[in-house]
């Protein structure tokens, strides 16, 4: 064997973690990362071991087969940049840009990564240091300071329901014109706007009491406080409704705070931890107000906001004031699915005889792990048939904004999962998100596919209630 | 990084301008595979999708002189596919279509980055499967599995994946696209060029596209599983199950140390106490597995086993299965890095060879696990250490080597399905004589006389050497290449 030292031989390099820029070199000293990751969230970049595993879970590397488009390539890329030994150059942010974020990963890994952490500082780092359009701008500010606030969300989509009104919309939709003179995340949104809407959405009650037949010895079984969705709240107000009428059959006494806000998924996202942080302490001051009688859970029927929520006791950890109640938030937190299966509903009247196939919201199977409690329910309705849904919980492009932010990758996504549900011979996908439904619904209308993207809790409500409308 | 190679331009031309890395920020993530402690950047990664794209890229890199260095996944475990001297990397990742299913005669045809596990999905609902089930099943590509003959825990029955392999066609190393097969005939005329180039590991030819065999999946299982206060008594049952003419499925093992991790991240209930964790599994026709079960169960009892439990409920097999496959990630909870050997020994030289990889590990005083094919004979020794301290780092490489050579000692090998790759290139000299390496060096030649593939992993190379063993300033872990 030969060493290093020996004169006649030329030693080769390409070795360790170096690129030749940015690494740390006895001549120049030290530079000091661009991206600073605290101790334990670095920590769990060293907990991945590169076998590989996560490979086949993720979506970018499933389309590209490119290793920086994979979590384990990701992780490299990001541990690169903590140590100092590479920059953020263009490639190496859009490698990093282009994770959806899914965590799909996550259930893959066998060693415990917590990748999402990992990505979502790594995120919060670079956010300032690229460059964007005027475009990516205008977007940008409408993620962070339009969807998650209804109020204004409603304002907004005040021009759209009057264009709908008055039968205009198809003809907004498919004018050729329009859409090679808007840019493309601009149509890419008006596509995900469900096609008719009230006008004026209103507002839930604050209080529903719990229905007899649900009660045990005539007390209601739980008290339940409903996260309503900034986005869910504006166009998918009746699948709030129609959970609030489930619940209510469930046995549950169910509140809706008036001062409820964005769960702040949007920002924690897009690595904006202050602002999120703030959401999730308006949030722990109106789910669990101090002069009340806190609920014994907190339910959300969306996926991404169903996760965050479990994510506020992480995310105000070193928060002394809203630090412990976040945790009990996070831990009484329930997807309506999860919930109605742990209180365990009578079968339900209606026949439906319908064929189905259900698709998991990333943030429900890979993040919150319910993937059994949907199906459980979709199949205790008589006559419904439960296709199965090959790669069901592969990412459909949504992933919060991401599909306005890569509208091309999550252009090819849509059209994989579509490409599936096709081969179901379904016509109806059943999905736990908002975010799914619009994307999917939108990606098939654009596709000519006659398809019917719907909440399982609709479903469900159809087949508990029919014809009746929800409660006002 | 110097100014492009002149081959990048001449590659982009081949597989297109989309096809093919070349930024050294894009490279870094290329530099290691499954065995991180290898490391090296090569020139340009290129993406072909057809095997004419494979022989171009070929005949550009031989009229520039750059090594030809294959990889499907990356998941290889002994740096198969690390560049060194500035290669460059052929991946097949973009290769992924399954391009003929016939179950009447029993095989399909895929490009050589279909993932193994992607065949088996393929197959679902048609009662056939591809048999060869490593771990990485599910991530590492058939052409992978081919170069590396993977084995899996079904392999005890059911083969390697050389049993399954029925034609190859691959690329040689001047372009050359050559195939041992047409159609779904039974080909058993003239030296079998498939088993040939099954196991190795890139460095005769890159194979491009599989004929592969699917078999029906078994119906019926039953599944055991028992501990033990000793290993003794438990290496005792594997062999005299198979001494008493029964072949399961699969018969793995897990120490002492590896159930305590087990338990303490997922919580299956196993007795933390115990000594050693004996799962095993039977298939084959339903009426008789239950005598057969009842042979295991006296075989057992008779070794001093406890807590046996035998079932045939697919539920409970599903939940044990489960606690086999994430024994690595349980190590992964209590250790940021671990290197997981792979060698082969006499199944009955199992108790003692135990013992001594304890008492090596506890010499390099680092912590070693075991979860292993003990049915093959197969033993993974998992070293736990950290990969930025130097000194750890040499301390693995070392015990490794010194675990490896006991193996070879008692009768066994360097390895039993990872292959050699760069990791255990050194030991192939204690492995073999040099008549046996002489006559691997004139096969490889005859595929390729320039060593222009994958040179210095699994041969020996005249020309260009690796040494892991020595350190180099700064980089832990990282390879001298030292070029002739």
């Amino acid at each position: 064997m030969t060493t290093d030292t020996a004169p006649a031989r030329k030693s080769v390099s390409g070795l360790g973690l170096t690129t030749g820029r940015g690494a740390p070199s006895d001549g120049e000293g030290a530079n000091k990362p661009i991206v600073d990751l605290d101790p334990a969230t670095y920590d769990r970049a060293l907990a991945c071991v590169h076998c590989g595993l996560c490979l086949p879970a993720c979506p970018t590397y499933t389309q590209n087969g490119l290793e920086a488009d994979s979590p384990r390539g990701r992780i490299y890329l990001m541990k690169g940049l903590a140590d100092g030994k590479i920059e953020p150059t263009e490639s190496v942010v859009e490698h990093l840009d282009l994770c959806l974020d899914c965590r799909a990963c996550e259930t893959a890994c066998p060693s415990g990564v917590v990748y999402h952490e990992l990505i979502e500082a790594t995120r919060e780092q670079l956010a300032g240091k690229r460059k964007r359009s005027l475009v990516d701008r205008f977007v940008e500010w409408v993620f962070y300071h339009v969807f998650p606030f209804p109020k204004r969300l409603k304002w907004a989509m005040w021009p759209a329901r009057m264009i709908q009104k008055v039968g205009l919309w198809p003809t907004v939709v498919r004018s050729p014109l329009l859409r090679r003179a808007l840019p493309e995340q601009i149509n890419k949104m008006r596509d995900m706007l469900p096609p008719k809407g009230p006008m004026r959405v209103k507002n839930l009650r604050e209080h529903y009491p719990a229905y007899k037949e649900g009660c045990v010895d005539g007390k209601p079984r739980a008290t339940v406080a409903l996260l309503t969705g900034c986005v869910g709240s504006v166009l998918f107000q009746h699948v709030n409704r129609q959970s609030v009428r489930l619940l209510q059959l469930a046995g549950c006494d169910v509140v809706v705070p008036r001062s409820q806000v964005c769960c702040g998924a949007i920002h924690h996202h897009g690595g904006r931890h202050k602002d999120a942080a703030g959401f999730a302490r308006s949030n722990v001051d109106a789910f669990l107000d101090v002069t009340h009688r806190e609920p014994d859970y907190i339910v959300n029927n969306i996926a991404g906001c169903g996760a965050m929520l479990k994510e506020y006791g992480h995310l105000l950890a070193d928060d002394a004031d809203h630090g412990p109640r976040a945790e009990r938030l996070s831990e009484r937190s329930r997807d309506i699915m999860q919930l109605l299966v742990e209180l365990d509903l009578p079968r339900p009247k209606h026949r439906m005889e319908r064929k189905v196939t259900y698709h998991d919201a990333c943030h429900l199977a890979h993040a919150q792990k319910v993937v059994d409690a949907p199906r459980r329910l979709l199949q205790s309705i008589d006559g419904l048939e439960l296709v199965p849904l090959r790669e069901s919980d592969m990412c459909c492009g949504a992933a919060g904004t991401y599909n306005l932010a890569q509208p091309e990758m999550a252009r090819d996504l849509a059209e994989r999962k579509i490409k599936h549900i096709q081969s179901t011979g379904c016509r109806t996908c059943v999905t736990g998100n908002v975010g799914c439904a619009m994307q999917i619904q939108s990606e098939a209308d654009r596709l000519g596919v006659e398809l019917h993207v719907t909440h399982p809790v609709s479903l469900l409500y159809e087949a508990y209630f029919g014809d009746d409308p929800p409660p006002r | 990084m110097a100014s492009a190679h002149p081959a990048i331009a001449e590659l982009a031309t081949v597989v297109g301008p989309d096809n093919i890395l070349a930024d050294p920020d894009e490279l870094l993530v290329y530099e290691c595979d499954g065995f991180p402690i290898a490391k090296g950047q090569p020139t340009a990664v290129v993406f072909p999708t057809t095997t004419e794209q494979v022989s171009q890229v070929i005949r550009t890199l031989v009229k520039h002189d750059l090594q030809i260095v294959p990889r499907g996944s990356g998941t290889g475990l002994a740096g198969g596919a690390v560049v060194y001297d500035g290669g460059v990397l052929v991946t097949t990742s973009r290769m992924t279509q399954i391009e003929k299913i016939d179950l009447p005669n029993r095989y399909a045809v895929v490009q050589a980055g279909v993932r193994n596990f992607a065949l088996t999905e393929a197959l679902a609902g048609s009662g056939y499967h591809y048999s060869p089930d490593p771990s990485s099943q599910r991530a590492s590509t058939i052409g992978g599995n081919c170069s590396t003959n993977a084995g899996g825990i079904n392999t005890l029955k059911h083969g390697v994946t050389t049993n399954h392999i029925l034609g190859l066609e691959f690329v040689l190393p001047d372009g050359t696209i050559m195939h041992t097969r047409a159609g779904g005939v039974c080909d058993g005329v003239g030296p079998d060029l498939p088993a040939l180039l099954c196991g190795s590991e890139g460095t005769f030819a890159l194979i491009t596209r599989i004929w592969c065999r699917i078999v029906p999946q078994p119906a019926h299982f039953r599944t055991f599983y028992a501990v033990y206060d000793s290993t003794f008594d438990a290496c005792k049952t594997v062999t005299d199950v198979i001494a008493a003419g029964i072949l399961p499925t699969s018969m793995e093992m897990m120490d002492g140390g590896m159930i305590e991790a087990v338990e303490a991240a997922f919580h299956f209930g196993f007795p933390t106490t115990a000594q050693a964790l004996l799962l095993l599994e039977i298939d084959g026709i339903d009426q008789v597995l239950d005598q057969q079960m009842k042979e295991i169960v006296a075989i057992a009892e008779s070794n001093h086993a406890k807590d046996i439990m035998s079932c045939s409920d697919p539920k409970k097999r599903a939940e044990l299965w489960q606690a086999r496959k994430k024994a690595f990630g349980a190590v992964g909870r209590i250790s940021h890095s671990y290197c997981t050997q792979d060698a082969c020994v006499p199944r009955s030289k199992l108790p003692e060879v135990m013992a001594e990889v304890g008492k090596l590990g506890d010499k390099f005083g680092l912590r070693i696990t075991n979860v292993f094919h003990a049915g093959d004979g197969n033993i993974h020794p998992i070293m736990l250490f950290d990969e930025d301290d130097p000194q750890q780092v040499q301390n693995v490489l070392r015990l490794s080597e010194e675990v490896l050579e006991y193996c070879i000692e008692v009768g066994g090998t360097i390895t039993g399905e990872h292959g050699v790759g760069v990791e255990k290139l050194h030991l192939m000299d204690k492995m073999f004589n040099p008549q046996t390496l002489d006559t691997f060096d004139r096969i490889k030649r005859a595929f390729d006389p320039k060593r222009r593939i994958n040179d210095a992993k699994l041969i020996p190379s005249d020309k260009l050497h690796v040494e892991l063993l020595t350190p180099v300033t700064n980089q832990p872990g990282g390879a001298v290449v030292t070029q002739v």
